[in-house]
């Protein structure tokens, strides 16, 4: 069970992103946490593995809050995750085949026939056979996000994150994807965190849907919920419409765009003016 | 004038910032040290990418270092100084600072700037969290091989460089300035101090780990996409270069 209490987050004084999130998600479960881009989602994810130190709060994985375990101790719980990343992050100079099973070679001590056979295994569950090696840039996007899929699952985590599944992907592509990640949690058993403004997505893969909005979590249902709700905000963001009480100031107020609120005044400018009376 | 402060202050906390990561960088790379035996896979391939890939370089830099040596050697000393110490000067010139010092220089553009480049592409494509996420240390796993590759190449490419700078220089007094072979090298084991390789090597060994530690430190604080890794390879090779002339100025003095 991972248990999220009161997380907050910051980048500077000017850029708060997380204030305070509470959340509980429960083992086996799929929670698929929706928000605007830059609300903090992402952000949320990387607290999560502990990828990032929150400015406070507790990320308790199975009990053990990862703010303040011992560095070796946070690598052993990072062990339980598997992470898919926005942009699959595959590591450039190894192969497909070296990608998967470098989880393996570093924490197990399989025998590389054993390692051989399972990274044959993730890759037939995620419709890539056959494509051990390759290097990442042979691949396309879709393809390149079901190899960090297959990465992912290697060692048999527990918890599989995914950031973005769908973003970059066309329609197509990206219901492979979806289709995936509901086959996985049913062959692996996995608890599911999702994270996406892909509402199609978030329907299909959720148990429930957890919206973030301006640093906390205003709506936590099923999708059935959702669809129904009455909330302004969350109707707003599911239907897709650029009127409602969300502004873009919202955004800018959570997430500032440091070019805008700190970029100085030219200096040109001030001297003109002080040159300009005379 | 408060512009001039705030911009000295700026300066300084930088630095203190920068001179702070690098120093908590080289101890958790110490820290992982004993790993290099175990990871030595990724220490050999650092090792060629480092030392066996510079060797064209390396070879070239030493040349012409060389060559120019004895050719102005030979014009700063012509009419007051024999010309049969014209060897042993451009020997002890190339082994106590040419040789170490051009050496690092160009490895810090070739070396520390592709590492700064390489991890700081692996930091904006999140490649680095993807190893982290795998409960791999990126630090044991990338900063230590290259930094330990860097400080044991560095000496073997220097020491390469000091042969082929004495043979260039060897080759412009012979086929140049009419210098024979015998008296170029004739006053050479005259005034030969083994202190004086070993320095030079010390030099090599300390540019090696300068080189090495600030191309990783930069490469793992790099943000913001393609233009932070052009920023951060600049950044690696400026810093590396004045970090190397300030320690070579003070193994100088500690040393010589």
């Amino acid at each position: 069970m991972i248990e999220i209490r009161n997380l907050v987050k910051s980048f500077g004084p000017q850029k708060p992103v997380l204030r305070g999130v509470n959340l509980v998600i429960r083992t086996g479960e799929s929670v698929v946490i929706i928000g605007r881009s830059g609300c903090g989602k992402s952000v949320m994810l990387k607290l999560i593995t502990a990828l990032m130190p929150p400015d406070s709060g507790q990320v308790l994985i199975d009990g053990e809050d990862l703010v303040t375990l011992q560095e070796q101790d946070v690598y052993r719980v990072r062990q339980k995750f598997g992470v898919l990343f926005q942009s699959a992050a595959l590591f450039d100079s190894m192969t497909v085949y070296e990608n998967i099973a470098l989880g393996l070679w570093e924490h197990t001590t399989k025998s590389e026939e054993e390692i051989s056979r399972i990274v044959a295994e993730k890759l037939a569950l995620v419709d890539l056979p056959g494509t051990e090696n390759l290097k990442p840039a042979e691949l396309s996007g879709g393809m390149k996000k079901r190899v960090g899929l297959a990465r992912a699952i290697a060692m048999s985590p527990e918890y599989v994150l995914y950031d973005e599944p769908t973003t970059g992907l066309d329609p197509i592509n990206a219901d492979v994807i979806n289709n995936l990640i509901i086959r996985l949690n049913e062959r692996l058993k996995v608890t599911t965190i999702v994270v996406t403004h892909d509402m199609t997505s978030a329907y299909k893969i959720a148990d429930r849907i957890v919206m973030l909005h301006r640093g906390v979590i205003i709506f936590d249902g099923t999708p059935d919920q959702v669809r129904n709700t009455t909330d302004e905000v969350v109707r707003q963001f599911i239907e897709g419409r650029a009127e409602g009480p969300i502004k873009q100031t919202a955004v800018v107020a959570a997430n500032p765009d440091p070019g805008i609120i700190r970029h100085p005044v030219p200096k040109r400018v001030k001297l003109r003016s002080k040159v300009m009376p005379e | 004038m408060l512009d001039a402060i705030a911009h000295l202050g700026r300066a300084v906390l930088n630095f203190i910032r920068e001179a702070g990561g690098l120093f908590l960088l080289l101890g958790r790379i110490l820290r992982f040290s004993p790993r290099v035996f175990k990871d030595r896979d990724l220490f050999f391939e650092q090792a060629i990418n480092i030392g066996y890939n510079s060797i064209p370089i390396v070879i070239m830099v030493g040349a012409f270092t060389g060559a120019v040596s004895a050719w102005q050697t030979n014009y700063q000393i012509e009419g007051y100084v024999p010309l049969r110490y014209l060897g042993l000067a451009t020997f002890k010139a190339v082994v106590i600072e040419l040789g170490p010092v051009l050496t690092a220089l160009i490895l810090a553009g070739r070396v520390g700037a592709s590492i700064a480049a390489e991890l700081g592409t692996m930091r904006v494509t999140e490649q680095i969290d993807a190893l982290e996420s795998l409960a791999i240390n990126s630090v044991r796993y990338l900063a230590v091989p290259r930094f330990f590759a860097a400080l044991f190449m560095m000496p073997a490419l220097v020491t390469l460089a000091d042969f082929t700078a004495i043979a260039g220089a060897w080759l412009v007094a012979l086929l140049l300035l009419d210098i024979p072979t015998a008296t170029f090298f004739s006053e050479i084991p005259k005034f030969f101090r083994v202190f004086d390789i070993i320095a030079g090597l010390i030099k090599a060994f300390v540019f090696g780990g300068i080189i090495s530690l600030v191309g990783c430190h930069i490469g793992f604080r790099t943000e913001g996409g393609a233009e932070g890794v052009g920023r951060s390879t600049i950044r690696s090779f400026v810093l590396s270069a004045v970090l190397i002339l300030i320690a070579d100025y003070l193994l100088a003095t500690i040393f010589f």
